[in-house]
């Protein structure tokens, strides 16, 4: 019987409320055979209407409301990841059917990174956004493991593979994600972001596509993520410069050297991949959960030590509890922000996505 | 110049002499019985050997050619049949590790992440359809050009004996074949029919083969 026709999808495509290598482990004995039962979808589905309500419009568009209403593939995926994982079908084909006619790039499976904000839907960006491709993946492979959609799932395997194809470098040794296609690549040094590494992800996309560099690819992000920090916290910046694995990898250079409002998201998806003992999130559990603070600020300057003057916004508040609770285990679920509170897109995504790590990773409902 | 012979008759009495018999055939001496017998064993053993070679040669050509066709057309039936699983998946495991160690490096272990992405990757060698989509997941550019069958001279960039009749055949690194550069471990096998059947594989980031 030709492999193709075996049941289809592979169960471990769904995170298992146990979190990431729950979902993992439990593939082991089911590959191949009947699916598993997609998890349950969160009951707190007020949460994912109130970001749908508020940010997608009617044709599947999700607005970037803090930067002119532009919209791109990181806000396209995480709006594919939250439909599918509160289990509105309707929502997904929506955001995933703009996705595709708009972002979606001719030569290879990969999205153009943004589209102009109006109506017109001009894409005047045809680079891709490594994070956006890997979101949308993920969100493809989410959905078809919970609607039993083989198309979908191809179309996450499809994307997942040229990922691999054409994302992965190996300067020196060390194995990279690039953040997109072009204009990263420097012949000394290759500018990474750190919070591209959504390691919650990777187990999906490596049941889809089984392949060793999705173990490198973890692997080294994590030694990354170990030696890639700075200043009095300690923390990683928005974006590195990393050349080989026997040099230490720096602030990059024509960036900000900031612990912003990228790299939030490291501890974010590591602790939300069970990674919340690195140093990564101890350092920014410790940072954003220290006493003398009036205010927790938006960022920190690495180098100079300055804190922006005014708060973080409450995406940022979700991750901080989200990182202190994990890492030390203090905090429960009253103080986790509601979506309602965030002012903006951005906010409200991470408000949410720091909800459903909170679940996944099986802290106290 | 010849030496001029003053006498002819001499000469034709040397050729037409009569009476002369032929000389009977000397017998031949037990050393040189030994030394025929050995020669024959010698050339019997070279052809022996040559045949063997040839049909060890047309084997393995035509199972890695069997193997490659039934993973570029995901045959789980072929593959379930000529893949040693007992030992494929903890190679695979062990790969993996080995993998991710070195890519951490010194420090604290991730090992509880790391160790279910692994399961998750390895997994791909515990079943036929699993491991199709392993290896298909290296066929980079099938989905827009589609099937492509090339000859095995197009597949096979090297072969090396190993150890107990093992085998290990390293495929090209080329963006146009299915599971490009990955080296196959096989070694003969009368489980399935005579054939090699496929033991482990060796990813080229991983510098490891069989």
């Amino acid at each position: 019987m030709p492999v193709g026709q075996t049941v289809f999808p592979r169960p471990s495509c769904v995170l298992s409320r146990r979190g990431v290598l729950a979902g993992a482990v439990a593939s082991l004995g089911l590959a191949g055979e009947a699916a598993a039962e997609p998890m349950a979808p969160p009951t707190d589905v007020g949460q994912w209407h109130s970001f749908r309500d508020r940010f997608i419009q009617s044709n599947g568009r999700v607005l970037d409301t803090a930067n002119g209403g532009i919209s791109h593939s990181e806000g396209q995926g995480w709006g594919m990841l939250f439909a599918a994982r509160f289990d509105d079908r309707e929502s997904f084909v929506r955001i995933s059917d703009w996705r595709r006619r708009v972002l979606k790039r001719g030569t290879d499976a990969l999205h153009a990174w943004r589209c102009r904000a109006g109506p017109d839907e001009v894409v005047d960006d045809y680079n891709n956004a490594t994070d956006g491709d890997l979101l949308i993946a993920w969100g493809l492979l989410e959905a078809a493991a919970r609607w039993q959609d083989a198309a979908l799932f191809a179309e996450g395997r499809a994307l997942a593979q040229d990922i691999l194809r054409l994302l992965v470098r190996a300067p020196g040794g060390r194995t990279l994600l690039v953040p997109g296609l072009r204009g990263f690549e420097h012949p000394t040094y290759v500018v990474v972001n750190p919070s591209y590494y959504i390691f919650p992800a990777f187990p999906v996309l490596a049941d889809a596509v089984p392949d060793p560099a999705w173990v490198q690819i973890a692997a080294h992000g994590i030694a990354l993520l170990r030696t890639g920090r700075f200043g009095r916290w300690q923390l990683p910046p928005d974006w590195l410069a990393v050349t080989g694995r026997t040099q230490l990898p720096r602030p990059a250079p024509g960036w900000p050297t900031r612990f912003s409002y990228d790299a939030v998201r490291v501890p974010l998806y590591m602790a939300w991949a069970g990674l919340a003992h690195e140093p990564a999130v101890v350092a920014a559990a410790r940072m954003w959960g220290r006493p003398a603070s009036a205010i927790m600020p938006a960022w920190v300057d690495l180098m100079s030590g300055q804190s922006a003057d005014y708060p973080a916004p409450t995406g940022i508040r979700a991750i901080a509890h989200l990182a202190i609770a994990a890492s030390s285990g203090q905090g429960g679920p009253a103080q986790m922000p509601d979506v309602a509170e965030a002012d903006d897109y951005y906010s409200a995504a991470l408000t949410l996505l720091s909800r459903l790590a909170w679940r996944d990773v099986g802290m106290p409902a | 110049m010849l030496p001029r012979d003053d006498d002819p008759d001499r000469i034709w009495d040397e050729i037409y002499r009569p009476g002369i018999a032929p000389l009977p055939p000397t017998p031949l001496s037990r050393q040189q019985k030994r030394s025929r017998k050995i020669a024959l064993g010698v050339v019997g053993a070279c052809m022996s050997m040559a045949a063997l070679l040839a049909g060890g040669t047309a084997l393995l050509v035509g199972s890695v050619f069997h193997l490659y066709t039934a993973i570029e057309q995901r045959d789980g039936a072929y593959l379930e049949r000529h893949v040693d699983w007992a030992r494929l998946q903890p190679a695979l495991r062990a790969d993996l590790q080995r993998l991710a160690a070195e890519g951490q490096g010194d420090g604290p272990t991730s090992d509880a992440y790391l160790r279910g992405l692994i399961d998750t990757t390895s997994n791909a060698g515990r079943q036929p359809d699993r491991l199709a989509d392993m290896l298909a997941a290296r066929e980079r550019w099938q989905a827009n050009y589609g099937p492509i069958h090339p000859g095995l001279r197009d597949i096979v960039e090297s072969v090396h004996l190993l150890a107990g009749l093992e085998f290990q055949l390293d495929l090209i690194a080329d963006p146009y074949t299915v599971v490009s550069g990955v080296s196959l471990c096989v070694r003969p096998s009368t489980q399935s029919g005579p054939g090699m059947r496929l033991i482990t594989l060796g990813w080229p980031e991983s510098g490891r083969h069989c």
